[in-house]
């Protein structure tokens, strides 16, 4: 399972990318295998939750029938976007969050410090 | 009556939850603020700014605003503790006048700010982020090692960084100005978060965060370092800054942060789709441009540099892109200066050595 995270923006502008395969981080041994077998549980806990195959970064937009229409997208002044991908699924997310009523679960934000817990930050060109 | 005005404009800015929004005239809407009950008043506060929020319509919301007396002359600092949390605007820790705290990230997003509300008061005339007394809340300590600060459309938010590459973000005064300015820029212009427009308004909260940091150390133009996030960095990283309104793409260059990726002309713009269509890379372009009329008419940038920025900015629309962003500051310096100035010359000057013939 390899499972990598992504972010661009944010005030300083600078992308960073955290990437992780969670067997052979298991036979390097360098990360405690409880703390990696719970990430995998993590992950499967998302993927019942069906959080993968969304776009929780975009702003409600016209035709959600949560708004109203024609609701102008807002997005922050320097917010940050992150992608979350394992094993070619993935799902988006802005910090702070845009517009969306549905929100982002709170599975996505765990994965996040998870991953950034396991894994060093490498660059992450944002052009 | 400030309360009652941050209300207000806290409606403006969040969702829509009354079934009723948009089904009353705004003229009627307006009677019942005036004459309404506190109940009545509220509802149809609440309902003019939606209104306004659905038609994207910028003097709805200055109008909105004027049925309320001015908040007055006043700055009103806030500084609100996040302890780690999400949850805004967080514990109350110190308010305007109170004593300093012991927490030095609570001073500096407290003198930060204040420092930005005197330059826009004294040098640009304005009051405050919204031009009406608008309260500066600020929260520190958001999230856990949190690498970021942001305007919300309510409120500045700062991190403490991770400590390993990012410091706290209110150790630059530039980052506290910078993040004010888009509240400014949502007060008055309105850009466009993406593409040109979105990389417009982020020059503008460099040029302004930049300009705070002169002012308050009473520097030139030419002695300035023309850097932000000077001290944002952690030790272990090679770099100066986040950015250089000098010589964009010079701040950084780092193992694991990579390079400092601004052009500095447009024949380097950059197209992608990451970051809001560049909005935190091609703002280097805007940003030497400004530099470049800083240090041409010498002398402390927000005199006449910063002036004519902070006119043109009253002036541009949410769609506004570079190339009519120096129209309108070559217009502006025009009726500030006089045709055929060496101001307006200078910004003529400025653009087309960044790449933007007029």
């Amino acid at each position: 399972m390899k499972i990598t995270l992504t972010v661009t923006g944010g005030f300083t502008g600078v992308g960073g990318k955290w990437e992780i395969d969670i067997p052979a981080a298991q036979a390097q041994r360098g990360t405690n295998p409880g703390d990696l077998e719970s990430f995998a549980q993590l992950v499967g806990d998302a993927r019942a939750a069906g959080v993968f195959g969304h776009d929780y970064s975009a702003a409600a937009q016209p035709g959600d029938a949560s708004v109203p229409a024609r609701l102008p997208a807002r997005i922050p002044a320097d917010l940050q976007t992150y992608q979350l991908q394992v094993d070619g699924e993935s799902v988006r997310w802005s910090e702070p969050a845009a517009e969306n009523p549905a929100g982002v679960p709170q599975l996505v934000r765990q994965l996040k410090q998870r991953i950034q817990r396991y894994a060093p930050r490498q660059p992450y060109p944002s052009r | 009556m400030k309360d009652r005005q941050l209300n207000v404009t806290r409606s403006l800015l969040r969702p829509a939850r009354h079934p009723l929004h948009c089904i009353v005239p705004p003229h009627m809407l307006k009677e019942i603020v005036k004459r309404g009950d506190a109940a009545q008043k509220e509802w149809a506060l609440e309902t003019l700014a939606v209104s306004a929020r659905l038609r994207g319509n910028r003097e709805i919301l200055g109008e909105l605003l004027g049925l309320f007396p001015s908040a007055g002359d006043e700055k009103v600092r806030t500084v609100y503790d996040a302890r780690g949390g999400e949850a805004l605007p967080g514990v109350r820790v110190r308010g305007e006048g109170d004593p300093t705290s012991k927490d030095e990230e609570v001073n500096e997003a407290y003198d930060g700010a204040g420092v930005t509300y005197d330059l826009y008061r004294k040098r640009f005339k304005r009051n405050s982020i919204d031009d009406r007394g608008m309260r500066l809340d600020s929260t520190v300590h958001y999230g856990e090692n949190f690498d970021n600060a942001f305007w919300n459309g309510k409120q500045m938010v700062y991190g403490d960084g991770d400590g390993q590459l990012f410091n706290r973000f209110t150790i630059a005064i530039d980052v506290i100005g910078h993040e004010l300015t888009h509240g400014v820029t949502q007060f008055s212009s309105g850009l466009a978060y993406q593409g040109q427009s979105g990389a417009l308004n982020e020059s503008i909260s460099d040029v302004f965060g930049s300009l705070v940091k002169q002012y308050r150390a009473k520097e030139t133009a030419k002695r300035a370092d023309w850097l932000i996030g000077a001290g944002l960095l952690a030790k272990a990283v090679k770099g100066i800054a986040l950015r250089s309104m000098k010589a964009p793409g010079s701040a950084y260059d780092d193992p694991v942060l990579g390079r400092d990726p601004q052009p500095a002309h447009m024949k380097d713009f950059v197209k992608t789709t990451s970051d809001n269509g560049g909005v935190h890379i091609n703002s280097g372009i805007p940003n030497h441009a400004f530099y470049l009329l800083a240090i041409a008419l010498g002398g402390s940038a927000w005199v006449k540099a910063g002036q004519i920025w902070y006119r043109a900015l009253q002036q541009f629309k949410p769609a506004t892109n570079f190339a009519s962003a120096a129209s309108i500051t070559v217009q502006t310096a025009r009726g500030l200066y006089g045709s055929s100035s060496r101001e307006e010359k200078a910004v003529v000057t400025a653009w087309k050595s960044v790449g933007i013939d007029l």
